[in-house]
C-alpha cells in the first residue's frame, strides 16, 4: 500500500507538471488581459498532430522540432489576436465565442484532415523507465516534467526581471495606470496573447509524449486546464505550478484509493468546492 | 431594442409556419429535421432565461438535458410511465437540482459561474455512467418507441414538441413583463445596485435557474423518447452547452426572438452542412460562420433587424 501511495505521489507530481505547461498559457492571457482563449488546448493537439508527423515523417525529435513550432505558433498567436480578437467590441465575452469557433475549425480540420483514430509519439525513450527501489519513473513524464519546469522558470524569468515581463504586469493590474505611464499596451497585450498561445506548442511535447491524443481530445485538457487556472488563480507562475501539482497529486492518489472512474469525479467536485471556498482561485493574480 | 408587441407580431408568421407545416406532407426527413430546430428553439430560449437576462453565462446547461433525458428513460424500462407525461416531471426534478446547485455556484460571478457549472456539467456525467447499475453505464440506455407507424409518430412528436415550445415562449413572454423579469435585468446590468434597491437577488438567480432547468429537463425527457437511446456523452455533450449560448448570442441576448432566431437559423445550417458534406469538415464551416456572425453583428442579428426599424 505504502508502495503503491508512494509510486502515486511520484506520478502525480510528475503528471502535475505537465499540466503547468498547458495551464500556464491560459492563465496567463486570462490574466493579463481578461481573455479566455478556449481554442488553447485544441492548439495543443495541433502542436501534437505536428510533432507526429515530423517524427513520422522526417525523423525529427519532438524536442528538436519545438525550435521550429513555437515561433510558428507565436505568429499564429499574434495572427489570431490581431484578426479577430482586436476586432471584438466586448472581448470579454465575445473571445470566448470567438475562440470556441477557433477551436471547432481546429477539430474540423483536423478529424477530416487526419482522421479521429487516437495517436501517440513513440520515440525510442519514450518506453523507456527508471526504477529506483521498486519504484518506476517513467522517462516519458520525466523528461515531460523538466521541459515544463525549464518553461516555468524562463516565464517567471521573464514576468520578473525583464522590462516586457514588467510591462506585462502593470498592464495585468491595470490597463488605465499601464496607458498613463506610457507603456503601448497594445503590443504588451499582442505578445501575451501570442506567447501564451506558443506554450500550447510545448505543452504538446510532454501530453504528445505521455498520452494518446486525437482531434476530439481537447476536452479533457480544457476542462483540466479550467480547473488548475481556477485552482492555483490568474497569472501566476508560481500558483499555476502548485495548483498543477495538487491537481496530479489528487488524481492519482485517489485512483489507488478509489476506483479508477471515481478520480475525477473527486477532482471535479473539488474544483467547485475551491471555487465557492475562494472564488478568485487559491493564489489570486499576478 | 424592439418593443415587446413589435417582437410577439413578428413572432406570428413563424408560429403559423410551424403550425401549417404538417399539413404538407413532406418527407418524413423533413420533418425530424423540424422537430430537432423546435427542440433547439426549447433549449436556446430557456437557456436564454438566466443567461440572456441575469447575465449568469452557464457553459453546463446539457447537465439538467442529460437528468431529463435519463429520469425519463429510467421510469419508462422501470415503471413503464409514457414519457409524455413524465418529460414534465423529469422538468421539475431538473429544476430541483438546478435550485440545490444554485445556492452553491450562483455565488460566483463571470467566467468563474461558467467553469464551476460546465465542471458540474462534466461530474453529472461521471456520475451517470458510473452508476451503471442503474443507468446502464457507458453502453447508454434504449427506450421503447411509440407503437405506430413512423409517420404517425413522427407527427405526435411534432405537436408535443411544438406545444412544449409555444408554452416556454409564452412563459418567458409573461416573465419579461413581470416584476421578476425587471429584478433579472436589474441583476445583469449591476447586480451590487439592484441589491441596493432592496431586490433580493439570490433568490431571484436562483428562480431564473430553476426555471430555466425546467425547460430544459423537460426538452430533455422528450428528446430522450423521440430519439429512443441515450448514452451520457450524448445526453451531457459538452458541445450541447457551446450550441445553446452560441444560439442565444448569435439572435440576441435577453430578447424573446434573438434565441428563436438563433436556434433555427444556426440549426438548419448545422443540418444542411452535415448532409451536404458528410464529413467532419461541417464543424469547421460552423466554426467559420460563428465567428463571422460574432465580428459583424455582435449583439445578434435582432440588432440588425431593430437597427433597420429605427431608421
Amino acid at each position: 500500500m505504502l508502495d503503491l501511495l508512494l509510486q502515486a505521489i511520484i506520478n502525480g507530481v510528475l503528471i502535475g507538471g505537465v499540466y503547468a505547461s498547458l495551464s500556464i498559457g491560459l492563465a496567463l492571457v486570462w490574466g493579463v488581459m481578461d481573455i479566455v482563449n478556449f481554442a488553447h488546448a485544441g492548439f495543443m493537439i495541433l502542436a501534437a498532430f505536428l510533432y507526429y508527423f515530423m517524427l513520422q515523417l522526417f525523423g525529427v525529435d519532438p524536442f528538436l522540432s519545438l525550435i521550429l513550432i513555437f515561433p510558428i505558433f507565436f505568429l499564429v498567436g499574434a495572427s489570431v489576436y490581431k484578426l479577430l480578437i482586436t476586432r471584438l467590441r466586448r472581448p470579454e465575452l465575445m473571445s470566448l465565442i470567438v475562440t470556441f469557433g477557433v477551436l471547432v475549425i481546429l477539430e474540423g480540420s483536423m478529424s477530416s484532415l487526419w482522421g479521429n483514430e487516437p495517436k501517440a509519439l513513440a520515440t525510442a525513450y519514450s518506453v523507456f523507465s527508471i526504477n529506483v527501489g521498486g519504484l518506476v519513473v517513467r522517462s516519458s513524464y520525466l523528461l515531460g516534467f523538466l521541459l515544463s519546469l525549464v518553461m516555468m522558470l524562463m516565464l517567471n524569468f521573464l514576468l520578473k526581471s525583464t522590462l516586457i515581463g514588467k510591462k506585462i504586469r502593470a498592464t495585468a493590474q491595470s490597463r488605465e495606470a499601464a496607458v498613463i505611464m506610457g507603456i503601448d499596451t497594445a503590443t504588451v497585450t499582442l505578445i501575451t496573447f501570442s506567447l501564451g498561445l506558443a506554450t500550447a506548442a510545448v505543452a504538446a511535447v510532454p501530453i504528445a509524449l505521455s498520452f494518446a491524443f486525437y482531434p476530439g481530445a481537447y476536452l479533457y485538457w480544457t476542462l483540466m486546464m479550467f480547473l488548475i487556472v481556477a485552482l492555483g488563480g490568474l497569472g501566476s507562475v508560481f500558483g499555476t505550478f502548485f495548483g498543477s501539482l495538487a491537481i496530479g497529486l489528487i488524481q492519482s492518489i485517489s485512483t489507488v484509493l478509489l476506483p479508477v472512474e471515481w478520480a475525477d469525479v473527486i477532482a471535479f467536485t473539488l474544483l467547485v468546492v475551491v471555487l465557492l471556498i475562494k472564488p478568485r482561485g487559491l493564489f489570486g493574480k499576478l | 431594442m424592439i418593443k415587446m408587441r413589435s417582437e410577439l407580431l413578428l413572432l406570428l408568421p413563424l408560429v403559423a409556419a410551424f403550425i401549417g407545416f404538417p399539413l404538407l406532407s413532406v418527407p418524413v426527413f423533413f420533418v425530424r429535421s423540424t422537430i430537432i430546430i423546435i427542440m433547439w428553439v426549447i433549449l436556446a430560449e430557456s437557456w436564454n432565461i438566466l443567461g440572456g437576462y441575469t447575465g449568469y453565462v452557464s457553459f453546463g446547461h446539457a447537465a439538467f438535458f442529460g437528468l431529463g433525458a435519463y429520469f425519463v428513460a429510467i421510469l419508462l424500462r422501470d415503471v413503464g410511465l409514457s414519457p409524455f407525461i413524465t418529460a414534465p416531471i423529469a422538468g421539475l426534478f431538473s429544476s430541483g437540482v438546478a435550485f440545490v446547485f444554485g445556492y452553491a455556484v450562483l455565488r460566483l460571478k463571470g467566467n468563474y459561474f461558467s467553469i464551476a457549472t460546465l465542471s458540474l456539467n462534466y461530474v453529472l456525467q461521471l456520475v451517470i455512467s458510473n452508476i451503471y447499475w442503474m443507468t446502464g453505464g457507458g453502453n447508454g440506455l434504449s427506450l421503447v418507441t411509440l407503437p405506430f407507424d413512423i409517420k404517425t409518430s413522427l407527427s405526435i412528436f411534432y405537436w408535443y414538441f411544438l406545444a412544449v415550445a409555444l408554452i416556454t415562449i409564452y412563459v418567458i413572454y409573461r416573465i419579461n413583463r413581470s416584476t421578476f423579469g425587471w429584478a433579472m435585468l436589474a441583476i445583469r446590468e449591476n447586480e451590487d445596485a439592484a441589491k441596493s434597491l432592496g431586490i433580493d437577488v439570490n433568490v431571484i438567480k436562483r428562480r431564473a435557474y430553476a426555471i430555466s432547468a425546467f425547460f430544459t429537463g423537460l426538452a430533455g425527457g422528450a428528446y430522450a423518447y423521440f430519439i429512443s437511446y441515450i448514452d451520457p456523452p450524448s445526453a451531457f455533450a459538452i458541445a450541447f452547452n457551446l450550441n445553446v449560448v452560441l444560439m442565444s448570442i448569435f439572435g440576441g441576448l435577453g430578447t424573446i426572438l434573438g434565441p428563436l432566431i438563433g436556434a433555427i437559423s444556426l440549426t438548419s445550417v448545422l443540418l444542411l452542412v452535415t448532409y451536404t458534406f458528410m464529413s467532419s469538415l461541417n464543424l469547421a464551416i460552423y466554426g467559420v460562420i460563428l465567428i463571422i456572425v460574432v465580428m459583424f453583428a455582435p449583439d445578434g442579428i435582432v440588432s440588425i433587424l431593430s437597427r433597420r426599424k429605427k431608421v
